[in-house]
């Protein structure tokens, strides 16, 4: 006994250890941020495609505006991600509020709803893709993008509005129906304000989702080109608008970014301002 | 008394949820301006008949309810004119203080100068002048019932209706609000109803009490009534008679009754509704502070010889100290009795004989 507590070291004890949690960590974030920041450099660089950063010029962002083939998938993007946002927001409200109200069944409801979340994307677009437009023989274009973002994207805003609806007080309905309260003014009076950072939070997820949305979108699309799509043609094309996918990008992450960043603001700074008011 | 009195009145009101009658064929009013307390053990029915006064919850059956005058058995919570101080505050965690108090102004589109003024004034009645712009996480749990109370009393409902509004405070802050309750019903003269377990509060506060057993009232009475004269034996337990005794009527005298146990005659005050026929069964039922225990030898003046007393021989078996007082339990010919003993009792095993008052005394209907 005396021996192993003044002897040498066991090998779990070595200081070097302290030092993998780091340095692994560091590893991982550089594999993820590198090729956002390279990205980013190249984005400002006269030769992006030779891979070697600089001489830096705006060339590449003014020609942008030249070269305006990149707007009308931009266009169909935005309005369909903004279609699916609000639609699951609302969908993801309605059920969102009922599923914590019902006396049974809430969870094999939850588990149907939020199963499309595990199914591939591929075997969903390929099912969808051949369902419709095979099957049933329908023209395919933005409506049905719309179903099969709709359906990706509904189970993430369904989520988000759970998170906040369970832990909804509904003897709040009670008193303000006391106070003198209908139906409609106790829902936009006390539950949209107190559900409200879910809802947000659900709809700018499926707008993300629905904008980023690429392996769907290419069963779905029909003659329609999104942006996801248009870029990735664009980049494995080697045509000359190959240079304008960095900036494009660029621009793309930052709005993405800011997005993301408001919706978990939204989602845990409110959840957490929501807790402590209990 | 006259129909217009009746601030609210429920006839024949049943309420079941699938195979569970929760209430089960409520009579009662409410005078105009009365403190009015429903007593009552959880599950009695206390709180779901509040909740169908309040419209909270549609009756399964009542053959009348009106509040003021006006047939409201179809009428939702948000249509009725009465308001709930709920237990669990109901605040909405959203809205400041002043704007929960202005909240029912608002729904009913008072201008917001005038809202706010009155709202500010409602929550200075409460002492909460100082917290108008307050969030409600930051307050305490008795401040909490106060803006509760304010956001109903700023409506001037007919009725104003409290749920056990007291039953998540301490001791001290409770006593406190008993006092600040029974002043602001002073104050607005509106009727309250209050809903309670605690047979303390109803009778600190209450011009009535309504005392409810497995959906049905039981007893309907003073304070002084229900806790002189309970009226059956659920009444006598829930109003604290440690003592209950099965016997049968040996004599009927007017109201005083005499009921035999065994070989002992025990004389009490009758407090059914309907006289009872002699060898009837019935319960007598007295409080164990108004025993006295006697030594051996004393005389029988404190005693036997009294007749204004009952008296029993008794030996000790157990003494319990409380701090304040004594549980003495003594073995008797009719039982084990219990005495509270305010006064150092000296030697217990030294006594042989309880006595306490006829008048104290209550015989009821066995049930």
């Amino acid at each position: 006994m005396q021996s192993r507590k003044t002897g040498s070291a066991h090998w779990s004890e070595a200081s070097i250890w302290k030092a993998v949690g780091p340095l692994s960590g560091l590893l991982a974030l550089s594999w993820i941020y590198l090729p956002i920041l390279w990205l980013i450099v190249m984005s400002v660089s006269a030769e992006p495609l030779s891979g070697f950063p600089g001489p830096f010029t705006s060339r590449h962002y003014a020609e942008l505006f030249v070269q305006s083939g990149w707007v009308a998938p931009l266009m169909h993007s935005f309005w369909l991600a903004f279609a699916v946002a609000l639609v699951s927001m609302i969908c993801a409200t309605m059920i969102g509020r009922a599923v914590p109200r019902l006396r049974r069944g809430g969870l094999p409801i939850t588990a149907v709803v939020l199963l499309p979340l595990m199914v591939p994307g591929v075997v969903i677009g390929t099912a969808m893709f051949l369902y419709l437009r095979v099957f049933l023989g329908f023209k395919l274009g933005l409506w049905s993008l719309f179903a099969g973002h709709f359906v990706w994207a509904f189970p993430f805003s369904l989520l988000a509005v759970l998170v906040v609806s369970f832990r909804f007080d509904t003897r709040l309905l009670d008193a303000a129906a006391d106070l003198g309260s209908g139906p409609w003014e106790r829902f936009w009076r006390i539950e949209v304000p107190l559900l409200k950072d879910g809802i947000i939070a659900g709809g700018l997820f499926a707008f993300l989702l629905s904008f980023n949305e690429i392996a769907r979108s290419i069963y779905l699309k029909g003659k329609v080109e999104t942006l996801p799509v248009y870029l990735w043609q664009q980049a494995s094309s080697h045509s000359s608008t190959v240079p304008l996918i960095f900036p494009l990008n660029v621009i793309i992450l930052l709005a993405s970014a800011v997005l993301v960043g408001v919706a978990f603001w939204l989602l845990f700074h409110g959840a957490r301002h929501q807790e402590s008011q209990r | 008394m006259n129909q217009s009195d009746h601030i609210f009145t429920i006839k024949n009101l049943s309420q079941t949820y699938g195979a569970i009658d929760a209430l089960r064929g409520v009579s009662c009013h409410a005078v105009r301006g009365e403190f009015l307390t429903i007593l009552g053990s959880s599950g009695s029915g206390k709180s779901t008949m509040l909740r169908i006064l309040a419209g909270l919850e549609m009756p399964s059956h009542v053959d009348e309810l009106t509040l003021d005058g006006v047939d409201v058995s179809n009428v939702p919570a948000n249509r009725r004119n009465v308001s709930t101080v709920f237990q669990h505050y109901g605040l909405f965690p959203h809205l400041s203080v002043v704007e929960n108090v202005e909240y029912g102004l608002r729904v009913r589109k008072v201008p917001s100068a005038v809202r706010r003024a009155e709202a500010a004034k409602m929550l200075n009645m409460v002492q909460l002048g100082d917290f108008l712009e307050a969030n409600i996480s930051k307050l305490s749990g008795g401040q909490k019932q106060r803006v509760a109370l304010a956001r109903s009393l700023v409506l001037q409902p007919a009725v104003l209706l409290l749920d056990e509004p007291l039953g998540a405070l301490d001791e001290k802050l409770r006593f406190e609000m008993q006092s600040e309750l029974v002043r602001l019903h002073e104050e607005f003269g509106m009727t309250f109803v209050y809903v309670t377990h605690s047979q303390e509060e109803a009778l600190t506060m209450s011009d009535r009490i309504l005392l409810m057993d497995k959906g049905q009232i039981v007893q309907d009475g003073t304070p002084q009534e229900i806790f002189d004269r309970p009226n059956c034996r659920f009444a006598a337990e829930f109003m604290g008679m440690e003592n209950i005794i099965e016997g049968t009527v040996s004599s009927v005298d007017g109201a005083t009754i005499t009921a035999a146990i065994g070989e002992t005659l025990i004389t009490g005050m009758w407090a059914g509704s309907r006289m009872p026929e002699p060898s009837q069964p019935v319960i007598c039922a007295f409080r164990s502070e108004k025993l006295r225990c006697t030594a051996a030898g004393a005389g029988a003046g404190a005693g036997a010889g009294d007749d204004a007393l009952n008296s029993i021989q008794c030996n000790i078996e157990k003494d319990v100290y409380r701090g304040k007082y004594h549980d003495a339990f003594f073995a008797t010919p009719i039982g084990p009795l219990r005495a509270r003993l305010w006064e150092a009792p000296g030697d217990l095993a030294k006594m042989t004989r309880l006595s306490w008052p006829k008048s104290q005394t209550v015989i009821l209907p066995s049930d």
